[in-house]
């Protein structure tokens, strides 16, 4: 026996006509397939409409809010370390760039005649810088030294604070500062 | 939508967290309930709710304010809920353990809370009869009543895929229940001194 249409019939009771529900009726007396059908989907239909929503637990939203700070803490920590890496990989490839092009352009013997030479030549590069130092030392006015001690170190510690403000922003906001 | 909705939509959207916070406020139940309905199990449901805020705390941008925010929230859910499952391979053990589950109430009244957990093991036990898409739409379609377009906008299916995994959920929860009262009925036969 077809159990078309009555088969979707039986879902969509509703939207029947009612020659088409009269049909239905027909059908479900002499079908114990289709009734069988029916009777189980009233049934689950019932406790589809009759159960209700299942609350969240207590505390759900507090437990959302502590774990949406851990969670953008661990995705601000990825976002530096991807923001560190990318710096470090455009020093390395900009680097290798570099020596790569010097060794274009600059025949190896000549670059390794030119290494031997420079440490050959470093000891006494060191004693005349450091007759430089001694002399230009002796020849400035110790107050002009003193200025010059405090701008350099003026100028270091300025440089330092923007560097260790910069990285706490990173670690703090992330490199989106989101 | 309400325009308190609509105005806490577009704070969240600028990236105001207190606003987001209240929007998981009011709707909690709703995430929370599709996740208990489609994973079974009470942990696993409160897991993947907050899964779901999160992503939709990191998608919030994205969101088009024309579509429903329920709708879109409950796609979320829905999708991950789906992948769960997929990744799990639900074992008929896992199943007899949901049925088994008894989610604690806050109600005083002992009788409805047996009762209630009888009503949501039946229907918990039921609901794991179905595939997991087959489920979200069950799911959607009577918990929400989410229309079959809005199911097919939060599925990602076609409105007549929609209607065909409808009806077929719903004569397979049909054949399911008859065997379940079936076995039932067997049960205390096999129990009752007459026999």
């Amino acid at each position: 026996m077809s159990h078309l249409p009555f088969e979707n019939w039986i879902f969509d009771r509703e939207k029947l006509t009612p020659s088409q529900i009269a049909e239905l009726e027909a059908h479900l007396q002499t079908c114990q397939q289709c009734k069988r059908i029916q009777t189980g989907w009233k049934e689950v239909e019932t406790l589809l409409h009759t159960t209700p929503l299942t609350p969240a637990p207590p505390q759900f939203v507090n437990r959302f809010q502590a774990s949406l700070a851990e969670r953008k803490a661990q995705r601000q920590k990825r976002q530096v370390r991807i923001a560190l890496f990318a710096l470090g990989g455009a020093f390395v490839l900009a680097s290798m760039v570099f020596v790569l092009r010097l060794f274009w352009t600059v025949p190896p013997a000549r670059l390794l005649s030119d290494l031997i030479g420079w440490i050959t030549l470093a000891p006494q590069r060191w004693s005349e810088f450091q007759y430089i130092l001694y002399y230009w030392g002796s020849q400035i006015p110790p107050l002009a030294l003193v200025a010059l001690v405090f701008l350099l170190t003026g100028w270091s510690i300025l440089l330092l604070t923007l560097w260790f403000l910069t990285f706490q922003r990173l670690s703090k906001l992330g490199v989106r500062g989101q | 939508m309400i325009n308190h909705e609509m105005d806490m939509l577009i704070r969240a959207q600028n990236g105001d967290e207190e606003a987001f916070t209240s929007l998981v406020l009011q709707y909690q139940n709703p995430v929370y309930n599709l996740c208990y309905r489609m994973l079974g199990n009470a942990q696993e449901a409160e897991d993947a709710a907050q899964e779901t805020f999160w992503r939709a705390y990191q998608a919030i941008r994205r969101y088009d304010r024309n579509r429903s925010f329920a709708t879109w929230l409950l796609s979320i859910a829905a999708h991950y809920c789906i992948d769960q499952q997929r990744k799990k391979r639900i074992t008929t053990m896992e199943i007899e353990d949901w049925m088994e589950e008894v989610i604690p109430d806050h109600t005083p009244e002992p009788e409805k809370q047996i009762r209630e957990n009888e009503e949501r093991q039946s229907i918990q036990s039921l609901l794991s009869s179905l595939n997991p898409q087959d489920r979200a739409a069950v799911i959607l379609r009577y918990w929400y009543e989410c229309s079959e377009e809005e199911i097919s906008q939060a599925l990602q299916l076609s409105v007549s895929a929609v209607k065909s995994r409808l009806h077929r959920a719903r004569l397979r929860l049909a054949q399911q229940y008859q065997s379940q009262q079936y076995a039932m009925t067997e049960r205390i036969r096999d129990e009752s001194p007459a026999f």
